[in-house]
């Protein structure tokens, strides 16, 4: 078999160790037609999410009486990967929207707005890998930009086997030519997971070990959300203080 | 007398959503908080101040905040179609702020005035711009009062030629055409800002 080595001496392709993240950015705010909005870079992904609403649902027949209807829209641009992909929704994207729609549902208080709809529009500019976790990382964000009250951020990460060896935040190579990926998304403070996925095998020692790996993951990723919506919305050197 | 000197102590922090505030033994529930497992925690980022006198934990959020038409709210909205008893009203504005999009609600014939009414079409037309106050949120549509003086038609125009209509004393008339018209008129008429 002339399969490529994902692993040469403990270091992976693109020169992190097993345990490391991509380089990830986030950045709150950048659209203003929207009402929340976020951007997010993790290694090559470019993600952009803006959140609507609450704002009244159309077609109404769809509305609940007792609560907001969360939608979620996962879509690549024809330009995020190569070659060209079709701008047509996919089976895959449609699959995505609702995997998104429901790792951030229960982070939501929809019962505060019967009949309502939240929107949540996430655009793919550049995919490499594990971008349904990259598209809740940014979707949350997007969500506290835009006031909605939330139980408590969610953050996403994924984990894998490549090369027999479980690894962190796998990327687009990785994700294909390796043996496993289990995309997690938590809510940190509460201690929850939201989404739990597996592609792939594991034995059970290695799926408790890749766990316990994403879950590290997505509290190094909560970290640096924290941050992103702190600089927005927090002046430097503004903490803790007595009135 | 101990209280007195100490005023009202409060202290305050940064929350994001989901950090915890105190727990339920210590603080009631205020603005912007939640409780899971007695554990206070916020809904929003915001400043979190502990109000140590009233015992209240509340979130005042830093971000936007969602606008949602509630019973009681103050809205403005454009007349859509009027019909014998109902007249439907697209709302623009919530509570003194613009939204995007619009939100629908209905006024009925019997929240118009204390007085008999025979037509919808005596007190609001298409395209009028009415203040309106939110009665009820809880059926299929928002339902929508003009009845205290406040509330009316705060835009009107001439169903002849379509000019602004000048309140006169009490009468509507066009300053293009002369034409006449009768509207259930807001105390507020001309005045309310639409952008």
């Amino acid at each position: 078999m002339s399969k490529k080595k994902l692993i040469v001496k403990g270091v992976r392709l693109d020169g992190r160790k097993w345990n490391e993240l991509r380089p990830i950015k986030i950045e709150g705010g950048v659209l203003p037609n929207a009402d929340g909005s976020a951007y997010l870079e993790q290694g090559r992904n470019r993600i952009i999410v803006g959140v609507f609403g609450p704002r009244e649902l159309h077609p109404k027949h769809l509305a609940k009486p007792h609560k907001a209807v969360l939608r979620c829209r996962y879509h690549m641009a024809p330009f995020s990967v190569d070659p060209r992909r079709s701008p047509a929704p996919s089976r895959r994207d449609t699959e995505l929207s609702m995997v998104i729609r429901n790792a951030l549902e229960p982070a939501l208080f929809l019962e505060r707005y019967p009949r309502a709809s939240i929107d949540v529009f996430v655009e793919i500019l550049q995919a490499d890998g594990s971008t349904r976790c990259a598209s809740i990382t940014a979707a949350s964000v997007a969500l506290v930009d835009a006031g909605i009250p939330m139980r408590d951020l969610v953050a996403a990460c994924s984990a894998g086997k490549i090369d027999s060896e479980v690894v962190l935040d796998l990327n687009d190579i990785e994700d294909k030519e390796g043996e496993a990926d289990l995309p997690v998304a938590y809510m940190p403070k509460l201690g929850k997971v939201t989404l739990l996925q597996m592609d792939g095998m594991l034995s059970p020692e290695e799926f408790d070990k890749a766990l316990n790996l994403a879950l590290e993951g997505c509290n190094k990723i909560y970290e640096l959300q924290r941050e992103a919506l702190k600089s927005r919305y927090v002046k430097q050197g503004e903490g803790r203080s007595a009135e | 007398m101990q209280r007195k000197g100490r005023g009202r102590l409060r202290l305050k922090r940064i929350v994001l959503p989901g950090e915890k505030i105190g727990v339920i033994e210590e603080f009631l529930l205020g603005e912007g908080t939640y409780e899971e497992e007695g554990v206070i925690r916020s809904q929003v980022l915001g400043e979190a101040r502990l109000d140590l006198e009233r015992k209240l934990a509340v979130v005042r959020p830093r971000t936007r905040t969602p606008i949602f038409p509630r019973e009681g709210s103050k809205v403005v909205g454009e007349v859509g179609e009027v019909k014998r008893q109902t007249a439907s009203v697209d709302i623009f504005k919530v509570d003194n702020r613009l939204i995007t999009t619009p939100f629908t609600g209905i006024i009925h014939i019997s929240s118009v005035s204390r007085g008999y009414t025979r037509y919808m079409s005596q007190v609001v037309r298409s395209g009028d711009i009415v203040r309106a106050r939110v009665i009820n949120t809880k059926n299929r549509i928002i339902q929508l009062s003009i009845m205290e003086p406040e509330y009316g038609v705060v835009y009107a125009f001439c169903s002849k030629c379509g000019a602004l209509l000048e309140l006169k004393r009490t009468r509507l008339s066009c300053p293009n055409c002369g034409r006449v018209e009768r509207r259930k008129v807001s105390r507020l008429y001309g005045t309310e800002v639409l952008e």
